[in-house]
């Protein structure tokens, strides 16, 4: 299921996708992929953000604008903020992205199968991305990856469980 | 390579290495072509392993740092302080501080053989030369100039089984090898030292013009002279705190007519004629009083006319190991102010010329060494005993004539500060309590202190010596002894019970069982 299209690449990991207006958004922490022709870019959505189409305000009174435009959610647009994680190329996992998506690119949902095969590296468990990205997924994003790789790796469940603990102290 | 300077300051440098070494660990850098000694002080991990990843057992902190990214190899690195000793300057026969630390980037070296080496002072096996042992975790000996121990006294300082007997035995060999010839005396309070005398049949003692010879005093053996007593040693002997103003001036006025009749050498008769001469109606009952505390000079150590015979006792190549194992403390003391007295007098008076060879048991041409076991007991911190007067005369003054001195002791705090500040070169084994460290800080060289803080872990027969003897204080591993250390070892008492009761069980008569029948159940 597409969740939106890439409207703005800033850097190799940093992207900006538009949600349609009618799709069910999907929760901050949630792995995505895009697809490209050679395999899958897999991120994170780390934000979202509602906002006014600054077009559609001049048809409001400009008495009640500043009443009314911070609230109007029929007119909204909404914005996932995408952080890029890796890559899946031919089968091999990549904590790294050389060449980031292309504008209307379409971002879609990580399946479970796909989570599960980004988290092994070289043959073994790792989540080796997380302290590179450290600095740019806030605490509540990172807690929420881990919860979703413990669902599908419960192998490391322990791991994991030190790293939560890590992660709530440290970021 | 072991490591790369990091940065310096005022207090010496640091480096990061991917090795871990110990604290006390020589190392060294070039600089204009010549190699400078330093000495590793402290080591941490430079980067430390998250917290949380260590706090669960079954997990390898490794396997859970590579799961999240994080470079297992990073904590694998070391920073280290350390300081700088210096170059070795051949014509100054010492090191010499270049006054400069290591610049960043500057390559620290394991120190080799060809820069440990000049740690001694003197070549192993030549005149003079005291291998000791080896540098901890190298193979270089480390050698003592005998000369300058002798000259300048030496302390042996280690907690009780730390090794300090076992490090005198080796010291006391060397002194007796054929390079060295020593005449040595081991004053012996819990005759712990007998199997020395193994050294004198030692293949490694022996060669064809000379074999060591080792004479034991056993306590029966022992003899303290009369006349040689002072004063208020007579008092110290006689006096139970019983003994009044009256019978002191008394006693002292009959010693003194004794020896102003110059009377050098009188017997317990002459002394005793001396007290009753004073005897007159008014002193009746005090002149019985001293009479009945003289009694106390009977006891068989005190004789009229046999003494310490220093000439015997001090020969060159001789061990004389005089066991006072047994002999109460108080006893222990005289003994050793009375040797040291006679011994002091006549170094002194054979280097002054007041005697010669028609002075027997006087002259003694040569310097000599003596070894002080439980040195706390002769020359305490707090309190008085007998032989501390002379023993710090000696420690001061011996160097000018010759008397060299081991203080051995567990309890260095409760050894006089003083006497401890005039050896020269120190032998340092593990000491836990912190009083006695803070008193080895305060006694030896500014630059040892840095490895004060190795001596609670340091292993048994492992020691920091300073001081003169050596070029720069150094951690040594005691080398192993030639002669065997059964005395001085802690006892096994399971394995000895074990054999007692195996013992028991084969020797003696069955144990008689109660009679059943006979039993009437009283």
């Amino acid at each position: 299921m597409t969740l939106g299209d890439i409207i703005r690449v800033e850097d190799a990991n940093t992207y900006v996708a538009k949600i349609p207006p009618d799709a069910k958004k999907e929760r901050i922490g949630s792995f995505i992929k895009i697809t490209k022709d050679d395999g899958l870019i897999v991120g994170v959505i780390k934000n979202i953000t509602n906002s006014i189409p600054e077009d559609l305000i001049p048809y409001i009174d400009p008495e009640l604008q500043p009443k009314y435009a911070p609230f109007n959610e029929d007119f909204r647009n909404s914005y996932y903020f995408i952080h890029g994680l890796g890559t899946i190329r031919n089968g091999i996992v990549k904590y790294d992205i050389d060449s980031p998506p292309d504008v209307r690119d379409n971002i879609e949902i990580l399946e479970n199968e796909e989570l599960k095969s980004f988290h092994i590296l070289n043959g073994k468990p790792s989540i080796a991305y997380f302290h590179p990205n450290s600095d740019a997924l806030s605490q509540k994003v990172l807690i929420k990856m881990i919860d979703q790789i413990e669902a599908q790796c419960p192998e490391c469940k322990a791991m994991l469980a030190l790293v939560r603990k890590y992660i709530k102290r440290n970021l | 390579m072991i490591g790369i300077v990091n940065h310096s300051d005022e207090e010496g440098f640091s480096f990061i290495s991917g090795e871990r070494l110990p604290g006390g660990m020589f190392a060294c850098y070039l600089e204009d072509e010549r190699k400078i000694l330093c000495r590793v002080k402290h080591g941490e991990p430079l980067k430390q392993y998250p917290q949380e990843f260590l706090l669960d057992m079954e997990l390898s902190p490794d396997e859970v740092s590579l799961f999240y990214g994080l470079d297992p190899r990073d904590f694998k690195y070391y920073s280290y302080s350390a300081s700088v000793v210096g170059y070795f300057d051949a014509s100054m026969g010492e090191f010499v501080n270049p006054r400069t630390n290591p610049a960043s980037g500057v390559k620290i070296d394991r120190a080799g053989e060809d820069i440990l080496k000049d740690i001694s002072k003197v070549k192993a096996g030549e005149s003079g030369s005291a291998l000791i042992g080896n540098v901890l975790g190298e193979n270089t000996g480390v050698v003592l100039s005998v000369r300058d121990i002798v000259s300048q006294h030496l302390s042996v300082i280690a907690s009780t089984g730390a090794g300090k007997s076992y490090t005198v035995g080796v010291l006391v060999e060397e002194l007796l090898k054929p390079y060295n010839m020593a005449p040595v005396l081991i004053f012996d309070p819990h005759g712990e030292y007998s199997s020395l005398l193994e050294i004198s049949n030692a293949p490694e003692f022996v060669i064809s013009s000379y074999r060591p010879k080792v004479k034991i005093v056993k306590p029966k053996d022992i003899k303290i002279r009369i006349s040689d007593l002072l004063v208020s040693d007579f008092m110290s002997i006689m006096d139970d705190g019983t003994m009044s103003d009256k019978m002191k001036t008394l006693f002292r006025s009959a010693f003194h007519n004794l020896k102003n009749n110059s009377k050098k050498q009188f017997t317990r008769n002459e002394l005793k004629q001396e007290i009753e001469a004073l005897r007159d109606k008014n002193n009746d009952s005090t002149i019985d009083g001293i009479n009945w505390r003289f009694g106390k000079l009977y006891a068989s150590i005190f004789d009229d006319f046999q003494t310490i015979p220093l000439a015997d006792y001090f020969k060159v190549g001789q061990l004389t190991i005089m066991d006072v194992s047994g002999i109460d403390e108080t006893v222990q003391q005289l003994i050793a102010s009375i040797m040291l007295r006679r011994l002091f007098d006549a170094r002194e008076g054979t280097e002054n010329n007041r005697y010669n060879e028609s002075h027997v048991d006087k002259f003694l041409p040569y310097p000599v060494f003596l070894v002080i076991e439980e040195a706390h007991r002769f020359a305490p911190q707090s309190g008085e005993a007998k032989s501390k007067s002379i023993l710090k005369t000696i420690l001061s003054e011996g160097r000018k004539f010759g008397i060299g001195v081991c203080l051995v002791s567990q309890r260095p705090s409760k050894l006089d500060a003083d006497s401890l500040s005039q050896c020269m070169t120190q032998i340092t084994m593990r000491i836990i309590n912190p009083t006695d460290q803070q008193q080895i800080a305060q006694s030896i060289e500014s630059a040892s202190r840095d490895l004060i803080s190795e001596l609670p872990s340091l292993a048994r027969g492992q020691a920091i010596i300073s001081g003169v003897a050596i070029n720069t204080p150094a951690l040594v591993k005691i080398r192993k002894r030639l002669t065997s250390d059964t005395k001085g070892r802690s006892k096994d008492a399971p394995v000895i019970w074990a054999a007692e009761r195996k013992y028991g069980e084969k020797h003696r008569a069955p144990e008689v069982k109660a009679d059943k029948e006979m039993d009437i159940g009283v």
